[in-house]
């Protein structure tokens, strides 16, 4: 099997690129796909507490790279969804304790037993986000309609280029339906003029994804909440689906809007 | 391994090429080319004398072997008998000795064909012509003029440091700060965010002003 290796990045922090990591892990996982979600925040790991998956951690990603386990020993298996998975990071230590030859390795082993591997990089462009690009096949940067998070996600584009990564997504996270309509938002054309890059999707804001991540649940998983809607519409069109770039029950208003966005545009 | 039959030595009079002239010119070339391959880059931009001691060389050979070099970016600037003894004194530095001939910055152009993204820096001698937009929090710096064929969205250092007739052009004019020369200016609080027309930026008396480009206005030039 070769599988598809994606790195989900962002420069900033905050913008939520663990929650898209688990999310979108697990509507991936929910379509069939083996999937399998990596933390590679290590001293900050996150992923395994918006997944749901903290008590059951053993092993961790710095004991595959220093060798006290075997990579299979490390992987948990969700047991909501059969297909889903977690490689968690260490808690205890820092990001020297990986490097990028490391992941490389790890990612090569991961690309041949799952359909898809979701690394969830720490924020910031130092060496946690080297380790985590090193073994990528495709980058998804995930960004917040605030020119403080839309000028780091160029900065990452920037360094993605000058590491010769060519497949790079752009997904526009906790956009607020209301404020773009009153044009208090940053326009979407904007943002897509200036990072210039393929949009993946659109998350509409969603008070719901706080508690379900708090709770460990998969907002992906339920078919009430319009993020987890959107979550599965960006595994669908990272399968090559014709998903729409939003979920089209939030607004009629808004839905209008975006048509117009998108005429003429390749999306 | 035999004597180098091609090579490459530092005189006072510059660099001198000497070949094995007891070779046929087709080897000639090839040894050569197989003496350029080498090091392509370290050749670049070179400017080499060519040793023919005292035996009678054709025109259309000399033509053949400068058609090889330049293909290695290196002029022949021409020939010389043999110029022994000149190079007994120790040759200069390796890096002064391949040092390319300096480049007019008043006519080098630098083109940039991409997005130049925040946190990036593109800076060169001569004029800068950016095939693409500049993000905000990228910087282009320039010897004499900036051309952004793209938007301008970022910095833009032009004339650096002291050549007030530079200019900034771009065909979306939205930029965080100008410079030109010594003059600094930022667009004001209540620009409208660019005309939708090339805008550039010139020093007129003492500061900087941005104008729409307009046409039959004589392109760049300042007006009276």
């Amino acid at each position: 099997m070769a599988g598809r290796v994606i790195t989900v990045t962002s420069g900033k922090g905050g913008v939520g690129k663990t929650t898209f990591s688990a999310n979108v892990s697990a509507a991936l996982a929910e379509l069939g796909k083996k999937a399998v979600a990596v933390d590679t925040d290590v001293g900050l790991r996150n992923l395994d507490i918006v997944m749901g998956l903290e008590n059951r951690i053993v092993y961790d990603l710095v004991d595959v790279v220093e060798g006290r386990c075997r990579l299979q020993k490390a992987i948990i298996r969700d047991k909501r969804i059969a297909t889903l998975h977690m490689l968690p990071a260490a808690q205890t230590r820092d990001k020297s304790a990986v490097s990028p030859d490391a992941m490389e390795k790890i990612c090569a082993e991961l690309r041949s037993q799952f359909d898809f591997t979701i690394i969830d990089s720490p924020a910031g462009i130092e060496s946690g986000f080297q380790n985590a690009i090193a073994g990528a096949d495709e980058v998804v940067i995930v960004t917040t309609p605030h020119v403080s998070a839309i000028r780091d996600a160029d900065r990452v584009i920037g360094l993605l280029e000058a590491a010769e990564k060519q497949q790079i997504f752009l997904v526009i996270n906790r956009l607020q339906a209301a404020m773009v309509r009153r044009g208090d938002m940053l326009d979407i054309p904007d943002i897509l003029d200036i990072l210039a890059i393929e949009l993946l999707g659109i998350i509409p804001e969603d008070e719901s994804i706080v508690v379900s991540s708090n709770r460990g649940e998969l907002a992906a998983l339920h078919a009430a909440s319009p993020a987890g809607q959107a979550y599965k519409n960006i595994a669908r069109r990272l399968l090559g689906e014709d998903a729409p770039l939003m979920p089209v029950d939030e607004d009629k208003g808004l839905l209008k809007w975006l048509a117009r966005l998108f005429k003429g545009r390749a999306l | 391994m035999s004597k180098p039959r091609v090579k490459l030595s530092g005189t006072d009079y510059g660099l001198l090429l000497r070949l094995e002239w007891d070779s046929p010119l087709p080897q000639l070339l090839v040894e050569l080319e197989e003496y350029l391959q080498q090091s392509p880059k370290f050749f670049a931009g070179a400017q080499v004398l060519l040793e023919i001691g005292s035996r009678p060389v054709l025109q259309q050979d000399l033509e053949q072997l400068a058609v090889v070099l330049l293909r290695y970016g290196v002029t022949l600037q021409g020939v010389v008998p043999i110029l022994d003894g000149l190079e007994r004194r120790p040759p200069p530095a390796a890096h002064a000795m391949f040092t390319p001939a300096p480049l007019d910055p008043l006519t080098s152009l630098h083109l940039e064909q991409r997005t130049v993204r925040s946190g990036e820096k593109v800076a060169a001698d001569g004029h800068v012509i950016i095939m693409g937009d500049v993000n905000p929090g990228a910087e282009v710096i320039a010897g004499y003029n900036i051309f952004v064929w793209g938007a301008l969205r970022g910095s833009a250092y032009a004339g650096v440091p002291d050549h007030e007739e530079a200019i900034i052009a771009a065909l979306h004019f939205a930029p965080i700060q100008l410079r030109i020369a010594g003059h600094i200016a930022r667009p004001p609080e209540a620009r409208p965010s660019a005309s939708g027309t090339p805008e550039l930026a010139r020093i007129d008396e003492n500061a900087i002003v941005v104008e729409a480009w307009e046409r039959g206005r004589g392109g760049f030039y300042k007006r009276g």
